[in-house]
Formats: structure tokens, C-alpha cells, sequence
């Protein structure tokens, strides 16, 4: 049991990270309406999703960053659940067991508790957030020196996933997506 | 037999797709439980944080693989 002892969110980095938690961003939907088919967007908590390896990617010769897409999953409310449901969610908290496709993400700041369905996955340009490349030293990547994506608008983010939730997040995400359980060499 | 005016049968044709939409979004809701029709994701009248997503604890099987790192993608895709 990790549910109740695991930290699920820690404070972001200043680069992009994935399961960097927005409090605001646009949440793409599509849906019917009126009988017709129907998209919007709304404002709403979601988690970056994208690779960091695909966020950072440069350019080989240019060394620019290539990133244009960056993918989200929405934050939901667990207060919207049945009660049942939702002490059954903080009760797998980060285990590796079902339910595939929810993660949950416990309190998070300014958001409150929620969770997020992993099959409702959307993309946004990553010109939404006016991304650039910024260089960081040894001491602040502790990976040694680097360029990393920045947000330089409509940075809202106001936690990060831990390693833990991060480990949970991967393993979630394959189990939905490919049905294999990956256990790391 | 009905005649049709010039677009008549394509208006009628639109208005088939649109009852088609509600069917389809009608009948995925109609196993949903009643918080999941009450604000499932594809309502756009519910703000997103207010959406419920259903989801079940039932186990899978599932096929076991070891994993190993991908190698980096350095091609200018």
C-alpha cells in the first residue's frame, strides 16, 4: 500500500516537466449538443502528460527546440464522485492494480483532491504557453548542464508528480494503452 | 411518394446525422451510472473539473514484459 504514506505531488521545476499539474488551461472537449455534434474548450486544471524527452528535443543542427505539441490530461473533481467510488480510488492511491484508466492525484493546491482519466488524453499547441528554450546549469538540473522548455505565458502550474506518482503514471498508462504490465530492467 | 423540393433531402439528410449523434451519445449513456449521466465528459455544459469519468476495479489480464530504455530519437522529425 503506497496510497496513504506516498507524497503524489511535489513542487514543479521551472522547466516543463511531465505531470506538471496546471490549476488553469484550456480543456478541449467534443460532445453533442443540441442533437449536433459539438467542440469546446474550457478553462480547467489538466496534467502535462508529453514525454520530457519530446519536450526538450532540439533541432540537430539549429539546436531549436522542435516541440510543437504539448499533451494534457483534465483534472476531475473526486468531491463529483459517489462516495463509494471515491474511497475505493484513495484506497489503490498509487498501487499498481485497477483502476487502468484513472491515476489518482490526491490534494492538490488551489485545485483540491481529483484524479485524472488517463483515456481523455488532448493535445494543445505548444505555442499556447509561448514555450522557449532556456539553459540551465549543472546545480539547477542536477543532471548536468542543459536546455529546457520554459512557459513564458499562461504558466499556471502549481505542483509537480513525484517520482513515485511519476513511476505509478507510467505504469498506469501502459497497462491502458497497450495492456502490458512493464516492469524495468 | 413524398417529392422533394432542391435541398430538402439534404437538410433531411442533416437533420438523420444529428438524430444519429443523439442516439449514439444516448445509448453510450444509458449503461453509464446515474453520476456519469449526470456529468459525463462529453456534456459541454459541465465545466471540466465538474466531469466524471467511469472507471471500474475489475482486473485484466494482462501480458508481463521486461522494459528496457528506448533509444534516443536524434532524427529531425
Amino acid at each position: 500500500m503506497t496510497s496513504n504514506v506516498t507524497p503524489i505531488v511535489t513542487e514543479h521545476r521551472t522547466w516543463l516537466s511531465q505531470g506538471d499539474i496546471f490549476e488553469r488551461l484550456p480543456v478541449v472537449t467534443v460532445g453533442v449538443r443540441d442533437s449536433a455534434l459539438a467542440a469546446d474548450w474550457a478553462p480547467g486544471p489538466a496534467m502535462l502528460v508529453s514525454h520530457g524527452c519530446a519536450i526538450d528535443k532540439k533541432h540537430n543542427k539549429t539546436k531549436r527546440s522542435t516541440c510543437e505539441w504539448l499533451s494534457f490530461l483534465p483534472i476531475q473533481d473526486m468531491a463529483k464522485l459517489d462516495a463509494g467510488k471515491a474511497g475505493q480510488l484513495r484506497e489503490v492511491g498509487l498501487d499498481r492494480r485497477p483502476p487502468y484508466n484513472v491515476l489518482y492525484l490526491g490534494e492538490l493546491p488551489s485545485i483540491g483532491e481529483g484524479y485524472a482519466p488517463l483515456v481523455q488524453v488532448y493535445t494543445l499547441p505548444a505555442v499556447v504557453l509561448a514555450t522557449e528554450v532556456r539553459d540551465f546549469t549543472d546545480d539547477e538540473t542536477g543532471e548536468g548542464p542543459d536546455r529546457r522548455l520554459v512557459p513564458t505565458v499562461h504558466d499556471t502550474r502549481v505542483a509537480s508528480l513525484t517520482a513515485d506518482a511519476l513511476d505509478a503514471f507510467h505504469w498506469k498508462w501502459t497497462v491502458q494503452w497497450t495492456g502490458a504490465s512493464v516492469t524495468a530492467e | 411518394m413524398a417529392r422533394f423540393v432542391r435541398g430538402q433531402e439534404s437538410r433531411l439528410a442533416v437533420t438523420a446525422e444529428r438524430r444519429e449523434l443523439k442516439r449514439v451519445a444516448t445509448t453510450r449513456l444509458s449503461g453509464a451510472s446515474s453520476e456519469v449521466r449526470r456529468c459525463n465528459p462529453v456534456d459541454l455544459t459541465v465545466a471540466p473539473f465538474d466531469r466524471v469519468t467511469a472507471f471500474d476495479f475489475e482486473d485484466m489480464p494482462l501480458t508481463r514484459v521486461r522494459a528496457v530504455p528506448a533509444p534516443v530519437d536524434d532524427t529531425d522529425w
